[in-house]
């Protein structure tokens, strides 16, 4: 029947698909994900920082022994604990004896080379001492020369003037007197001028050749500073000083004040000097100052203290000169006073003055030798005063002015130059020097300037004085009606070349007292230092050194001991051997402690710092500590991503060399949102996002498809994410496992 | 025929047995659709949210709402346009068929098979059918005529229309195959043997007989016509082109905005319009 | 000669019209055997939007079982649905049989008063359409708590009036003189409906039960109004859902809503004739 076929067919359509049915839910379980879910957790972070490490000593000793014995017996082997006192090794005593032997001999050798070279300085030490002597005579010699020269002339003229005014006495009183004794009064008056500015240039020729030599001086001065390359420590005198002066200037204007002060000081010291020698006049013993003790003062300042300390001496030296212009400042006034009355009344004590400022001015003894000898000689070292004191300022100021432009970038750099030169040990170059030099000259120059001006000046003054003179002499002259003008002439002409002579001998001293003065200065100069014979005495104490060690190691019975107790760590020797110069033998420290260390990793650093306290146990587990702090954790100087973690350990807690596991947890602080890190996902863009399980309304019923939640994470280690509270909260079921890729809107099912 | 049948039912026992027979049925009918359509009533003149006594007011918002009006007068347009049409269509069709011989059978399945279609298995048909670009309008470019918005202009109605027809065509052809067997053959031969031709035979023999016929044809096709909201709702969803938005159209969406006291006034008054058209129909069948 | 000549004149528009008739189920037919890309080829002017005019081939340039294997082994929610929409027809077709089969012999062979007016009730609920009834029906199955589940569905139409119309009509033919033998035998009422009543209008219940398994396999408001769940849906509610990206698999789905429905109509057509017919018969 046809029906009956259609209705077997409906039925057989309807098994087909209820078989299709099964076979399609089959195929579709096949393709779903499954997938465990968590919810987030409330939790902390934990990070855990766990480091396998050794323990190791704290402080390791070395035990040395002479090099070159021989080694009989070693007790102790590699990994043996030992106290102090126990006997490590043993050394052969008969080799022993024969190095001691040795170095005795060695010794004597030594000892006889020290004496030879001791008694080759004492001998140049005499031969210098000698020379300085003689140059000191020669010095003392020529000056005096100078001097009796000069007062030759002196008394050449005053006789020659003398005769001039007999004559002229005589030519007036066969006049009428009355007009002519004026007539003498003024040419006498005139005659004074002429004689204090011929003392004046005198004096400034004196004073430019000081001021030259002076300055000749500081330049070498200088120049052997800087070749010897000190700077600070040596007081240079002014030169050094003004140069320190500068430099320091550039650095902070204390430093400069500083140098002013050591001005002052050295000015003061001087002052002392000089009211010492005051006192002395003021006493009524003026009259007695001799030569002597002006003489005695300056060898108590040059001569003789270069004998004793070369060093000091030249330094005294150039204190003497350098202090020069700076004291006559003070000076000033007291000799001013005393020279007004030197000036009217030439008196005895006038002569004491001028020995007082020869007496401060040191290096000028000529004025020392002038004032004792003649009257005239208070005049020149007035004179000299005076100009000293107008000369000292520029000084001063030259100082002042060096220090206000310590901001000169030139200068500054140029100074700065040369302190570094002299700081670093190294001979400056050629250009160097002469730019010393040049430095040195420059701070004279405003005063050499001064002294040339001033030398012209008196000369100048001194001209025109002689022209008063000749001109008010020939109009006497040509006033004198008679015959005797034809003698008067002469006699003035006589006076006149008597002055000459007179102004050709000062200037001669001068030259002389410069010449001679430099002539002892040179033989001042010390010897190049030699220090060979130090050497030796040296190497000798070394060899004693030596000796001694050996004689210990003898009397030990060439037995070597630990110090402390410990455990041997390495032993570098080895019986029959001869002992090398390094270590015998290494040993741990026991008494100062041992600690454990142990490298991590740049990120586990990050959690582990200074203080925390860790477990440690030993790699078998037997053994564990709690709660020791970290000493420190410091960075690997090769490999910046290695840090290496310290733990101090107590006493009898691991042995040395053992495998050590270190744990340690930070925890962070609670997160309400905390996922595994399998939960945990990165897209292309580096977006972190969690998948999360949601059901819905399908037509297969209700079904579970992920969803991609984009997060934030604060905080994550090796297993736990912590994110920002959001979109998840603590009843969102997180994906953490899924045997499929799984992506947002996958089908998935939830495993119970 | 009918009188004698009448007699039957006069001399049947009057047996309140059958009221038991018809009880579970008529429970469940009672239950699922007279009381809450007695709560329908009640809630026509009610607000829909505070459920205050409003009156009429929901009917005066239903008579006055353009959309109504529309809807309704498309259903009116749409009922009165395809009624007859099939109704006539199907009937040409049946008498078509009762004289063919071979292939009656084949036919008929063929023509039937659209009531068997589920309507959700040829919207896609349909859809491809009477878009702008579609195989409709492609044949009519190809023919040379333009090209016609289906879903889109007043066309939408023949749509509504056509795609009634092509489902209901068979259904009603059945019903008047029915009545045309129904028909004794003996009329016919008398008729012919007193000279009637084809024609007279149609109209004088045919016609008056299948008259009892149209009334239950013109009700289920009035049945069926609600349910052309089915394609038509698929193909142009829930606001189609308003020579299509049908009163279903209207009360869906009523529905799903939650219009409940405008959606039970208009169900008030559309089951007084289907009462009376009943009542009508029934009246001039009675008449017959 | 002529008679054969308009007889066969006839055929030709007749041939035609059905082939008219029967071109969606072709064109649904032809679409199940066409790969996914040979579809939106034809179909993209009108799915996706696309210029130039959708065509139709009247056999698939590439025939392939693709789709529907693909439906059949790899759409595990194309089987839910196909059997949810077969659960609530059959579920339906049993209540309407149960319930509408007493009634239609109680409203056909018994004379109580109301008879009448019950029966204008019956078809003037069988005429309205449901979205007058929906109103009503969610507010019963909301109280009963009923909505979004298969009863929702279930239930109004197992208590719809149409199948006790058809079911009427047959009944009403059952010859009284037979009923009146069966009851001169002592027969009971049940006796009476069991014995004789049922196995006369079976082709009554049957073509009844057609077109109610026909009409509620075709439901697509009522679920649509009642069912939110997705796994509860129909097939009638999954097809319009499908896309272009899932043409084939649509037209596979659309077929396999079809073979049922075809063969229950094929099965059945004598029966449902004779309940179409039914309803045409004088009373």
């Amino acid at each position: 029947m046809k029906n009956g076929k259609l209705v077997r067919i409906t039925a057989i359509f309807f098994a087909l698909m209820l078989c299709f049915t099964i076979l399609s839910r089959a195929a579709d379980q096949l393709s779903v994900a499954v997938v465990k879910t968590e919810r987030p957790q409330n939790q902390m972070i934990e990070h855990v920082v766990k480091a396998s490490g050794r323990v190791v000593q704290n402080q390791e000793l070395a035990v040395t022994t002479l090099p070159d014995q021989r080694v009989t017996a070693i007790y102790v082997r590699e990994g043996q604990r030992v106290a102090k006192g126990d006997l490590l090794f043993e050394v052969d005593t008969t080799l022993l004896e024969e190095k001691i032997l040795d170095q005795q001999q060695e010794m004597e050798k030594q000892e006889l080379l020290v004496k030879d070279a001791k008694s080759q300085k004492e001998v140049s030490a005499q031969q210098r001492a000698n020379s300085q002597a003689q140059a000191a005579e020669q010095y003392s010699l020529s000056t005096r020369q100078a001097g009796v020269q000069l007062s030759r002339a002196k008394q050449q003229l005053d006789e020659a003037k003398k005769k001039l005014k007999k004559f002229r006495k005589s030519a007036e009183s066969g006049k009428s007197s009355g007009s002519e004794k004026k007539d003498s009064e003024v040419e006498d008056a005139l005659l004074q001028a002429l004689q204090e500015k011929t003392d004046a240039y005198v004096a400034a020729q004196g004073e430019l050749r000081a001021l030259e030599w002076e300055i000749e001086n500081a330049v070498y001065m200088a120049k052997q500073d800087a070749m010897a390359g000190t700077t600070a420590g040596t007081t240079s005198g002014m030169t050094a000083g003004a140069v320190q002066g500068a430099t320091s200037g550039t650095g902070s204007g204390d430093a400069a004040e500083a140098t002013l002060t050591m001005e002052e000081k050295t000015f003061t010291g001087s002052a002392e000097d000089v009211d010492e020698a005051g006192t002395s006049t003021d006493t009524g013993e003026g009259a007695e100052v001799t030569p002597q003790e002006v003489d005695e003062g300056d060898a108590e300042i040059v001569p003789e203290t270069v004998c004793e300390d070369e060093t000091f001496a030249d330094d005294a030296i150039v204190d003497s000169i350098s202090a020069l212009p700076g004291d006559e400042i003070d000076l000033d006034l007291e000799i001013e006073s005393v020279s007004s009355e030197s000036t009217d009344e030439q008196g005895m004590g006038d002569g004491s003055t001028g020995d007082l400022g020869v007496n401060v001015s040191g290096g000028i003894d000529l004025g020392g030798n002038d004032g004792e000898e003649t009257d005239t000689d208070a005049g020149i070292g007035n004179v000299a005063d005076s100009d000293l004191d107008v000369s000292g300022s520029p000084v001063g100021s030259d100082l002042n002015a060096n220090i206000k432009d310590a901001g000169d970038l030139y200068a500054g750099e140029l100074i700065v130059d040369d302190v570094q030169d002299a700081v670093l040990p190294r001979m400056p170059t050629p250009e160097e020097l002469t730019q010393i030099e040049q430095t040195v000259r420059a701070n004279y120059s405003g005063q050499l300037a001064e002294a040339q001006q001033k030398l012209s000046d008196a000369q100048a003054e001194k001209e025109a004085a002689e022209a008063a003179l000749v001109k008010y002499q020939q109009e006497q002259l040509a006033a004198d009606n008679s015959e005797n003008a034809q003698t008067a002439q002469q006699l003035a002409e006589a006076v006149k070349a008597a002055q000459q002579l007179y102004e050709d001998a000062a200037l001669a001293a001068n030259e002389a007292a410069v010449t001679s003065g430099r002539a002892v200065a040179t033989a001042n100069i010390a010897d190049p230092s030699n220090s060979s014979d130090r050497m030796n005495e040296i190497t000798y104490e070394q060899m004693e050194l030596t000796l001694e060690k050996l004689e210990g190691l003898k009397k030990a019975k060439g037995k070597v001991c630990a110090e402390a107790d410990g455990l041997i760590t390495k032993i570098n020797v080895m019986t029959g051997e001869k002992t090398l110069d390094t270590t015998a033998l290494l040993m741990a420290d026991l008494s100062k402690g041992y600690r454990f260390t142990a490298d991590i990793t740049k990120e586990q650093q990050k959690y582990i710092g200074t203080g925390d306290l860790v477990s440690l146990s030993s790699g078998d587990g037997k053994q564990k500590l709690e709660e020791l702090p970290v000493e420190s954790v410091a960075a690997d100087e090769s490999d910046e991503n290695i840090y290496h973690v310290t733990v101090q350990l107590p006493e009898d807690s691991f042995a040395i060399g053992a495998t050590v596991n270190l744990d340690f947890s930070r925890k962070s602080e609670a997160y309400s949102v905390t996922v595994p890190l399998s939960a945990l996902h990165l897209d292309s863009k580096q977006q972190p996002y969690v998948l999360v399980a949601e059901e819905y309304d399908s037509i297969m019923g209700t079904e579970q498809r992920a969803r991609r939640m984009n997060v934030t994470v604060l905080e994550q280690n090796e297993r736990y994410a912590a994110l920002a509270e959001g979109a998840i909260g603590s009843e969102t079921e997180i994906i953490v496992q899924s045997d499929k890729a799984v992506d947002d809107g996958s089908r998935v099912r939830v495993e119970t | 025929m009918r009188r004698r049948r009448e007699k039957k039912k006069d001399k049947r026992k009057k047996d309140f047995a059958g009221v038991l027979f018809l009880l579970p049925g008529f429970a469940g009918v009672v239950c699922f659709t007279l009381l809450p359509f007695a709560e329908v009533i009640k809630r026509s003149f009610q607000s829909a949210v505070t459920a205050k006594w409003v009156g009429w007011t929901n009917y005066m918002t239903v008579f006055t709402n353009t959309a109504f009006r529309m809807a309704a007068m498309n259903t009116l347009r749409f009922t009165s346009v395809c009624i007859p049409l099939l109704v006539a269509l199907s009937l040409v069709l049946a008498v078509v068929l009762q004289k063919l011989r071979a292939g009656k059978n084949l036919l008929k399945s063929m023509l039937l098979i659209p009531v068997a279609v589920p309507a959700a298995s040829v919207v896609l048909v349909w859809k491809v059918l009477f878009h702008s670009n579609g195989l409709l309008n492609g044949l009519l470019l190809k023919l040379g005529a333009q090209k016609v918005g289906w879903m889109t202009s007043g066309a939408a109605f023949s749509v509504l229309v056509v795609s009634y027809l092509w489902k209901n065509l068979g259904y009603d052809m059945i019903l008047w195959l029915a009545g045309l067997a129904g028909i004794p053959e003996d009329i016919y031969e008398a008729a012919r043997v007193d000279g009637a031709g084809e024609w007279k035979c149609f109209t004088r023999i045919t016609i008056p007989n299948l008259l009892p016929s149209l009334y239950t044809i013109t009700v289920l096709s009035f049945l069926n016509s609600f349910k052309v909201f089915r394609e038509a709702w698929l193909v142009a969803g829930d606001y189609p082109h308003q020579s299509m938005y049908l009163l279903q159209h209207l009360y869906n969406n009523w529905f799903r905005e939650l219009s409940f006291d405008k959606i039970s006034a208009a169900a008030v008054v559309n089951a007084i319009v289907v009462l009376a058209l009943i009542l009508v129909l029934r009246r001039s069948w009675e008449r017959e | 000669m002529t008679k054969k000549f308009v007889r066969g004149i006839t055929y030709l528009p007749l041939i035609l019209l059905a082939g008219v008739i029967c071109f969606p189920m072709l064109f649904a037919a032809t679409g199940v055997f066409m790969q996914q890309w040979e579809l939106e080829d034809y179909l993209a002017p009108v799915l996706a939007g696309a210029d130039g005019m959708a065509s139709w081939p009247l056999l698939p340039h590439a025939p392939t079982l693709r789709s529907l294997v693909e439906l059949l082994l790899d759409s595990p929610q194309f089987f839910v649905m196909f059997w949810n929409s077969l659960k609530i027809s059959l579920c339906i077709l049993i209540g309407q049989t149960v319930f509408g089969v007493p009634a239609a012999w109680g409203l056909a062979r018994f004379e109580f008063p109301g008879k009448q007016a019950v029966l204008l009730l019956y078809i003037v609920l069988m005429l309205m359409p449901f979205q007058v009834l929906m109103l009503p029906q969610y507010l019963v199955l909301d109280r009963f708590r009923l909505l979004d589940t298969h009863a929702a569905v279930i239930l109004p139409a197992v208590f719809s009036t149409f199948p006790v119309f058809i079911m009427y009509r047959f009944f009403c033919g059952i010859p009284e003189a037979i009923l009146e033998a069966a009851r001169i035998d002592g027969a009971g009422h049940l006796q009476i409906f069991f014995r004789i009543g049922i196995p006369l209008g079976a082709a009554g219940i049957v073509s009844s039960g057609i077109l109610g398994f026909l009409e509620s396999w075709n439901m697509i408001e009522q679920p649509m109004t009642f069912l939110k769940t997705k796994s509860l849906w129909p097939l009638s509610l999954f097809l319009p859902e499908i896309g272009l990206a899932e043409v084939g698999l649509g037209f596979a789905a659309a077929f396999m809503m079809l073979v049922p429905a075809l063969l229950l109509f094929l099965s059945g057509q004598e029966y449902l004739e004779q309940g179409i017919a039914a309803a045409a018969l004088k009373e």
